[in-house]
């Protein structure tokens, strides 16, 4: 921790002047406690917005809003421009998430929990509970098997203690028909090994874990969209493919 | 519905005006009403609205799966499109007075089934808090006041605003 990392409120607040944001934002490049806890902020205030107290916009606001919008240079299809680093986790973290998203159980009861139980035990210093130290031993972004399916899907590798961990986060997913399921995949030399099921969030996100044994050596992951749960070996489309 | 969303965003950026009108009818109110909570007025609310939308038509913010949910990315936007007409007229920020967090409203109103459902949880979330606590939240999260004013307003050492907040 050093003097910089009190300036985090202040910079997520805008009281920053030009030239110390500079150098906060020079300093969170290197910082990990900030880094974590932007995200972290971030994450237990992001539904915040929603305790507003609804209130109608005046009728004619729409036509001003979007009139005022289309005026505007329409958009095209962008390229991925990097924005300026608001709040958003830093790419390399990003196999942090789904330890902090189980951490956080991503939902605001457990957000209440955490800001009462940190509100109520600020000291610092404390004893954390042993942990055992999980290290990622391979990421890679998982491609669609055609340009017209538009989501994407990340794959983690993760040395625990006994065993090793794939996590797989995909966005954007469309919604499985009935008991229809994403299944993930794992091949060695084309013979298939179930690697986790899940079916999307209503927001078309999803994300499953499971364990594997490295030893295996597995060449290749895919996921497919399965009739349902219990498929043995891959049955429907595949959506996602690549080698490891 | 919500679960549409992306899909409203991908028309959205390839310039389908429909989409954009369909994400106002969707988030409008929303984003009408959290930028009141955060300024208490509404012309101003307006106006952050307005360039919300334009930001995101002429995708000056744009969206993408890394930023989480969607709904979510909205408020940051709003948010911190608020935080920056703040930081322009910074000297009114601190004269507006702090609310207490409201009492439920007119629980008729129509709202969107996810913001109803969001609202309880968070206000459930919320009032597990103590009241300074709360307090805190208001502050930092919307008013975007500057940690020495939070401390000031709230009587606690400025070392312990972090702490409150949120934060180890």
């Amino acid at each position: 921790m050093s003097k910089r990392c009190d300036h985090l409120i202040d910079y997520m607040n805008g009281h920053l002047s030009e030239e110390e944001k500079q150098a906060f934002e020079v300093h969170l490049e290197t910082c990990s406690d900030c880094q974590e806890e932007l995200n972290e902020l971030k994450e237990l205030t992001s539904d915040l917005g929603f305790l507003s107290e609804p209130i109608d916009p005046p009728p004619s606001m729409k036509e001003r809003v979007l009139s005022a919008a289309f005026e505007e240079k329409a958009p095209t299809e962008p390229e991925k421009v990097s924005e300026p680093v608001e709040f958003k986790p830093k790419k390399k973290n990003r196999w942090i998430m789904p330890t902090m998203a189980a951490a956080l159980m991503l939902s605001l009861v457990g957000n209440a929990f955490l800001f009462t139980e940190l509100a109520s035990s600020p000291e610092e210093g404390e004893e954390i509970p042993s942990v055992s130290i999980d290290s990622l031993v391979q990421q890679l972004s998982l491609q669609p098997s055609a340009e017209d399916i538009p989501f994407e899907a990340r794959a983690s590798f993760v040395d625990k203690d006994q065993h090793q961990q794939l996590i797989v986060e995909a966005d954007q997913l469309s919604q499985p028909a009935d008991t229809e399921v994403y299944q993930v995949w794992l091949l060695k030399d084309e013979e298939p090994y179930r690697a986790g099921t899940f079916t999307p969030g209503e927001d078309g996100s999803g994300m499953s874990t499971f364990d594997i044994d490295p030893e295996m050596g597995f060449d290749t992951i895919a996921i497919t969209i399965e009739p349902d749960e219990t498929s043995e070996q891959p049955e429907g489309e595949i959506v996602l493919l690549q080698e490891l | 519905m919500p679960k549409k969303d992306v899909d409203v965003y991908v028309r959205l950026r390839q310039g389908d005006k429909d989409a954009l009108e369909l994400m106002y009818d969707r988030y409008g109110k929303l984003l009408y009403s959290f930028s009141y909570k955060m300024t208490e007025d509404q012309q101003f609310s307006e106006e952050i609205v307005q360039e919300v939308f334009i930001k995101i038509w002429t995708q000056k913010s744009s969206y993408d799966e890394t930023k989480g949910k969607f709904s979510s990315w909205l408020l940051t936007i709003t948010r911190n499109t608020v935080i920056d007409h703040l930081r322009k007229k910074r000297e009114t920020a601190s004269e507006i007075a702090t609310k207490e967090m409201a009492e439920d409203p007119d629980p008729s109103v129509e709202d969107q089934v996810e913001w109803n459902e969001k609202r309880g949880v968070v206000r459930e979330a919320i009032e597990q808090l103590k009241p300074e606590q709360q307090n805190v939240i208001v502050l930092f999260y919307y008013r975007g006041l500057s940690q020495q004013k939070i401390a000031d307003q709230c009587d606690i050492p400025l070392g312990t605003v972090k702490g409150v907040s949120g934060l180890p």
